[in-house]
């Protein structure tokens, strides 16, 4: 048994290098695996790849600065870290957060020992991405201007109920495509018949055209290749461009619907609890997410609904019921740089809680989530509240925290093969 | 792409069919817990429209030929295809195309009858559900 090594990305590399680095095509395995090389060299990609994914910490934790819940949770572990040190003083809660999210469908492929993100393992168990749990903890540090004093611990168990951005479950989507496959193989045969019309006079070596041609069909392509000259490249291409046509308007209806999967309309339902060590209130939520994608990816609206329940400890509070209504509104920017590849997600919510013994509150966030290299970002954050829990008073408070999210720093940094697993929808 | 290819057996890429041979094509997905469908067409350089075949089902293995009639106790003889080279030709090119967004992987294992000599063994892995396949075999007449 062999392998025959398939060739690297050469989009990727001609989107750095430029398209003269396209020759890396001569290491494919057959003629046919070059012509899908030099095609796909041929292609730019028309879609944009921005999946909202909640790496922070539950909207619940005391430090946390994410306003709204997202739908959607890590592929396999996130965290995040929001010290009180890089927030401004108010008399919201002051704590040094650390959260935790694990997706199932890590803790699943870690449990197998499979690689999570080898197509196979995500065909067989992508139905686990659909849970997630998380861990918050935070430590008070400055229990008497904040409205919930001592250490909290906050845990959220989290799942998709509707709009499974999976391709297992969602592959009949692709089914309108397969129509269009024998066209392209057509034109792959119809190409790789003009390139041996062409090299068989110049390598046949007496060879009959049957044997020239099976020689190029099989792995004895790659021998011959290494042979190919400049005019031969430039020869070859100019027979794959004649026929280029209905194999790359085909890869990009495949990248359209799946980026159609990974953007669809989803609906999460999560409960989360944020217990108190100290004497202050215990909250139970239960809540409804929803997230879409408007304008083709343009823009992301996040919506919770929540119910809480505030259990006072003490004799002097009292219990709370409060209905929870979360927007939060995000639109991914391209800009320079790192910025450019990874845009900068500038977002703006709203929150009103309306609850029982007591006036409504109302919260407006603007965050700014800056991408870093590896997974990496740091989202800053100012949030506005009419009043706190503690009192009539309105509060405003900036803070800066970092996250991080383990699939994306993988993929970042690995091969171009497994950038090709990020257009994958779920990672 | 990339797809990854192993051989058990290193494609020949091409055959020479006399009077009375004729090529066996068996593709196979490789199975997933549920099940998982074939999606794959066959054409030939100029029977593409409409294809020798196309299918988009689930199925455990599914088997053609090109050449001399099978004979009936072969399983599925009835998709029998006789070569037809262009005017002026002595091969005739046929491409198979495999789509990867229902299934990981696919083994195509294609054989010269009636002596029964492995032509091709090879399993096709994609790396990603929007990945397909060209798999092009030439029969000399």
């Amino acid at each position: 048994m062999t392998l025959r090594s398939a060739p690297l990305l050469p989009a990727l590399i001609a989107l750095i290098c430029g398209p003269g680095l396209a020759q890396v095509c001569q290491n494919a395995p057959t003629i046919a695996d070059y012509i899908h090389c030099e095609i796909r060299v041929r292609e730019h990609s028309t879609v944009e790849d921005f999946v909202s994914k909640q790496a922070a910490a539950p909207a619940a934790a005391l430090n946390g600065n994410a306003l709204a819940d997202s739908a959607a949770a890590p592929d396999l572990f996130g965290a995040s870290l929001n010290p009180a040190r890089l927030a401004t003083r108010s008399l919201s809660p002051n704590a040094d957060d650390f959260a935790g999210i694990v997706n199932l469908y890590g803790l699943y492929s870690l449990w197998h020992v499979n690689n999570p993100f080898d197509y196979e393992t995500y065909l067989n168990s992508s139905m686990w991405r659909r849970f997630a749990l998380s861990a918050d903890h935070s430590t008070a540090v400055d229990s008497r201007s904040s409205d919930l004093p001592g250490n909290t611990n906050t845990y959220m168990a989290k799942a998709v109920v509707y709009g499974f951005r999976d391709i297992a479950a969602t592959a009949s989507r692709f089914d309108k495509l397969a129509p269009e496959l024998a066209g392209v193989s057509h034109d792959v045969g119809e190409i790789a018949r003009l390139i041996a019309e062409y090299l068989y006079p110049i390598y046949g070596n007496g060879q009959t055209l049957l044997d020239f041609q099976s020689l190029l069909n099989g792995p004895g392509f790659r021998h011959l290749a290494a042979q190919f000259t400049r005019e031969d490249l430039r020869t070859i291409g100019e027979k794959i461009d004649q026929y280029s046509a209905r194999n790359i308007a085909f890869d990009q209806a495949l990248d359209r619907a799946a980026h159609a999967i990974q953007q669809r309309p989803q609906i999460a339902v999560d409960f989360t609890s944020r217990l108190n060590y100290s004497h202050g209130a215990n909250l139970y939520r239960g809540e409804i997410i929803a997230d879409k994608w408007f304008s083709g990816g343009k823009w992301n609206s996040t919506s919770n609904l929540s119910y809480d329940f505030s259990n006072a400890r003490t004799a002097a509070t009292k219990n709370r019921e409060i209905l929870r209504i979360v927007e939060a509104v995000s639109v991914p920017v391209k800009t320079f740089g790192y910025w450019k590849e990874e845009p900068i997600m500038p977002s703006l919510s709203g929150e009103a809680d309306y609850g029982t013994n007591g006036t409504p509150i109302y919260r407006a966030q603007f965050k700014l989530t800056l991408p870093l290299r590896l997974g990496w970002a740091a989202p800053l954050a100012v949030q506005y509240t009419n009043r706190t829990a503690v009192g009539p008073r309105a509060d405003i408070k900036a803070s800066i925290g970092l996250t991080f999210d383990l699939a994306k720093g993988i993929i970042d940094a690995s091969t171009p093969e497994a950038l090709r697993v990020k257009n994958a929808p779920g990672h | 792409m990339p797809v990854q290819l192993t051989d058990n057996i290193p494609p020949a890429g091409g055959a020479q069919i006399a009077p009375g041979e004729f090529v066996a094509f068996a593709l196979e997905p490789q199975q997933l817990p549920g099940g998982a469908n074939l999606t794959f067409a066959f054409v030939c350089e100029h029977r593409f429209k409409p294809p020798l075949l196309e299918l988009n089902a689930r199925l455990p293995i599914y088997h053609w030929y090109v050449g001399s009639p099978p004979p009936p106790d072969m399983p599925d003889a009835s998709h029998h295809f006789a070569p037809d080279p262009l005017p002026g030709q002595k091969t005739d090119d046929y491409t198979l195309g495999l789509l990867f967004t229902h299934c990981s992987a696919y083994r195509l294992r294609i054989t010269l009858f009636p002596q029964r000599q492995p032509l091709m063994d090879t399993v096709y892995h994609a790396q990603a559900p929007t990945d397909h396949e060209s798999v092009i075999f030439t029969v000399g007449t």
